[in-house]
């Protein structure tokens, strides 16, 4: 099941890391929504080891109102014969300068097999962010909180639980360095370290490292071109191969 | 300017997040101990102390304060004849923000500086009245309600009521645990009753106290065990304060009861006490037919003495005491002093059959940012002293242990502290899960930085090496094989002056033992609180995932006031509570917490008659408080 585990391609450049990042895309850490001051419109996809039944596809949009930002977007995951389907919507506020926070809620739905219809669900995610000092970001986020599972064929299956505690902090000016730990309900305990380097305006270069059983090393790339945002990275999975995401994205 | 300014406003004084990590840290996983600094600290909270009034025995009860700050602070008033504020503080050389962190919730500059003298009328006068009512419920039923091995019902309880002034101090206490039988054949009423009546400061009555009470003298060789910020903090690894006081704790053993006598004239002091109470080899948990047998398994009674001169620089004592119960008669001799810099403090303590217990200090402040401290101790394992207590070392003078302690601590930059010691020791006799005498050492550094006023990065890693029986049985001759425990702490706390309270933490730590797998656990929350002055709540969520019992990790959470928690975690699952406090007006304090496990594949949680069925478990504490 890919919900709750859908890294933009700034994240995933990074190891993974998602709470404590700069990012404008929908589907990290919910609090980063209350952060943006532009209003834009993205969309990103993922792929893995070159199948095209493994790619995700995320639609969304963020819009800052005078009180608080909203984000509304939706993500489809699978082929003709199992897929995934999703709708978010994000309220967030940045309670100047310290703490963000926000609220997502997402109306999920499965179809596990031609056999089985659509299932349905609702999740609710929780998403924080402090700034303890200028240089530094502390952030969590709670994928899941209402504990929300599918119902197949009378059989309950739980979506996952993913808890996310981060830490940022300006190694340099135009250097960010992250950590974060990660622990989905029923899965191992995961960690990941990233860097992101503002080589000039328009170009930032990102690497990370992704620990969970086994290490999963990333690297990725950041263009800005007037109100156009590019970004796209690629994660070596020993096992897997190759997964490999791309986003864009245009601010006014 | 601080935050823990705001401790005072609300009625539910709390204690700061910097104090809580410093109380966690030193008491490690010594409950008790931390109970004992948690429950006085809030005492002290509630009563600061006046920096205008203070004199060094009060101050050296803050372990926290090395004695070459408490000499500057006492220099300073000296030379500056007052304090006008408590910020002042800043200005005395070697108080650097860690240090003001901890002190300024418990101190205060009091206007009316006129000192008062004790005369009969003052007996009764500014008495400060506390009452609070606890009740703590299990929604699950264990194991041994349903096959009915417990006497009592689910339910725990107690009721506190106490008050003091300047002079007198008196408490009663009742209490139950769950499981304890409340009301029929058994009990009738609480388990355990507990109180005390204390005078003190009558000239040179110090204190006189009737009930039960704690004391310690020297470096509690002898006598131990009383409150003094002990642990295996820095700067208590000299421990400083002598005194006898009133005990208003929950705990049912670690004290004495009958009469305590403390006596002081000019720069000499004499101490008598007595004590005579049950034996409870049931270590105060009565809930089954057999721990109810083992409550009351005869008298343990002893009498003893202190006498000690002190002088600024210089200080020795000597302590008796005869147990009944071993019929074993102790003498010790403990002394301090200094030279420029450097402190020297020790003691030792002999029985009648010969064998000794000893340890020396010496705590080189090298300048006003870096000190360093070498400890050595004996405690020989004939030695047998049920009353004498030293927490620098992790087992009891009955087992025996020798060991070298070896630290430094250096405030790097502002708001930075960096602390480190290395404890080599030696097990003389065989101990809990080692069936021969053993080599251990443990390696600790500790860093904490303060951004501000009120918010604090604190990390901590420490690594130890212990042998263990390859069988884990506890008798016979067996191989003994190393184990390795690495622990690491990463951990956020911020407190906002909109009310908003965060904590995040990281928790991790591995076990391998002999050539087994290194096997890694973890512990990851995130806390949310809130305070107002009519309302304060917290809450906590909590994944965990700790595979084996040997390195399950404690991780301190908030809980109603009085009561000190320290959660272990075992297992995988989630772990939330939220905790609230809500403050009608003036003097009422009504608090809540609800607190909830979810284990994930696990059919049953517990043991034995603690068992659980289902992976949930949810228990609930009420706490009523109030003060006029």
């Amino acid at each position: 099941m890919q919900f709750g585990r859908n890294p933009c391609p700034i994240s995933m450049g990074m190891g993974n890391s998602s709470t404590c990042i700069f990012s404008p895309y929908l589907g990290g850490n919910p609090a980063l929504v209350a952060l943006e001051s532009k209003a834009n419109v993205q969309t990103h996809c993922q792929n893995k080891g070159f199948l095209p039944q493994l790619g995700t596809y995320n639609i969304g949009m963020i819009y800052p109102f005078a009180w608080m930002n909203m984000g509304f977007g939706g993500s489809f995951h699978g082929f003709d014969a199992y897929h995934e389907f999703s709708l978010k919507w994000n309220v967030a506020k940045f309670f100047k300068p310290y703490v963000a926070f926000a609220i997502e809620t997402e109306y999920t739905c499965l179809y596990a097999s031609p056999k089985h219809e659509y299932t349905h669900s609702g999740v609710v995610s929780l998403g924080m962010l402090v700034f303890p000092i200028a240089k530094m970001r502390v952030g969590f986020s709670i994928y899941n909180l209402s504990f929300s599972p599918f119902t197949i064929q009378e059989n309950q299956f739980r979506l996952p639980v993913i808890f996310k505690l981060g830490l940022s902090y300006h190694i340099a000016k135009k250097v960010l360095l992250t950590a974060e730990a990660q622990k989905s309900l029923d899965q191992p305990f995961a960690f990941c370290v990233g860097l992101d380097y503002q080589i000039i305006r328009a170009i930032a270069i990102r690497a990370g490292l992704f620990a969970c059983q086994e290490l999963t090393p990333s690297m990725g790339i950041g263009l800005l071109y007037k109100n156009f945002r590019f970004d796209m990275s690629m994660q070596y999975h020993f096992s897997m191969g190759c997964i490999l995401a791309a986003g864009l994205m245009y601010q006014w | 300017m601080f935050m823990y300014l705001c401790s005072h406003t609300a009625w539910g004084a709390e204690l700061s997040e910097i104090f809580i990590n410093w109380v966690t840290l030193y008491a490690q996983e010594d409950q008790t101990l931390a109970e004992e600094i948690y429950q006085n600290a809030i005492d002290q909270l509630e009563n600061p102390i006046d920096l205008n009034q203070v004199n060094r025995e009060d101050l050296e009860k803050f372990a926290f304060l090395s004695d070459f700050q408490i000499e500057n602070l006492l220099e300073y008033r000296h030379d500056f004849k007052f304090f006008a504020t408590k910020y002042e503080l800043c200005l005395v050389e070697g108080f650097d923000e860690n240090t003001l962190a901890l002190l300024l919730p418990f101190v205060w500059v009091k206007e009316d500086n006129e000192w008062v003298n004790f005369s009969t009328k003052h007996l009764f006068k500014n008495i400060n009245y506390k009452a609070v009512s606890r009740f703590d419920y299990l929604f699950q039923p264990q194991k041994g309600y349903t096959n009915q091995q417990y006497l009592g019902k689910p339910w725990a309880g107690y009721l506190h009521f106490w008050l003091k002034n300047s002079f007198l101090s008196i408490s009663s206490l009742a209490e139950k645990d769950r499981g304890e039988p409340f009301i029929g054949p058994y009990n009738k009423g609480f388990d355990f009753y507990s109180g005390h009546i204390q005078v003190k400061n009558i000239h040179a009555l110090k204190t006189f106290v009737v009930g039960d009470y704690r004391a310690q003298f020297g470096q509690g060789l002898i006598i131990g065990g009383n409150y003094t910020f002990s642990g295996s903090n820095f700067s208590s690894f000299s421990k400083r304060n002598d005194h006898i006081s009133g005990y208003k704790s929950t705990g049912e053993s670690q004290f004495l009861r009958g009469a305590g006598l403390h006596f002081s004239a000019k720069n000499w002091q004499f101490n008598l006490l007595s004590s005579i109470k049950y034996i409870d080899k049931a270590d105060g948990i009565h809930r089954t037919m057999q721990q109810w047998q083992q409550k009351k398994e005869g008298y343990a009674w002893c009498i003893g003495a202190n006498i000690s001169a002190r002088y600024t620089h210089f200080k020795v004592g000597t302590t008796f005491l005869y147990d009944d119960y071993t019929q074993l008669a102790f003498v010790g001799l403990d002394y301090r002093t200094y030279w420029k810099n450097i402190q020297f403090s020790g003691e030792i303590g002999i029985n009648h059959q010969g064998k000794i217990a000893t340890i020396h200090t010496v705590h080189a402040t090298l300048n006003s940012t870096f000190s360093w401290i070498l400890q050595l101790r004996y405690y020989g394992k004939d030695y047998n002293n049920a009353y004498g207590y030293n927490s620098n070392t992790d087992t009891s003078f009955k087992h025996g242990e020798a060991g070298i302690i070896s630290g430094i601590q250096w405030q790097m930059f502002k708001g930075a502290q960096l602390n480190g010691y290395m404890d080599l020791y030696k097990k003389l006799d065989h101990a809990y899960r080692i069936s021969k005498p053993s080599v251990a050492y443990k390696t600790y550094v500790s860093f904490t930085y303060l951004f501000d006023d009120n918010q604090q990065l604190f990390a901590k890693w420490q690594w130890s090496k212990q042998e263990q029986n390859f069988s884990g049985s506890e008798n016979g001759i067996l191989p003994t094989y190393d184990y390795h425990k690495n622990s690491v702490v990463v951990q956020y706390s911020g407190t906002f002056t909109n009310g908003l309270f965060l904590k995040s933490s990281v928790v991790a730590n591995s076990y391998q033992f002999f050539d087994q797998q290194v096997n890694w656990g973890y512990v990851i929350y995130q806390d949310i609180g809130y305070k107002h002055p009519y309302f304060q709540c917290t809450a906590r969520i909590c994944f965990f995932d700790v595979p084996q019992y040997e390195q399950k990790i404690t991780v301190y959470e908030h809980d109603v006031p009085y009561t000190y928690s320290n959660t272990v975690y075992f297992g995988n699952g989630i772990r939330s509570y939220l905790n609230v406090g809500i403050f009608p007006y003036r003097g009422l304090g009504i608090y809540f917490k609800i607190g909830h496990w979810y284990f994930l594949h696990q059919q049953e949680i517990g043991s034995g008659n603690e068992t659980i069925p289902g992976p949930h478990k949810t228990n609930l504490h009420l706490l009523l408080q109030y003060k006029w």
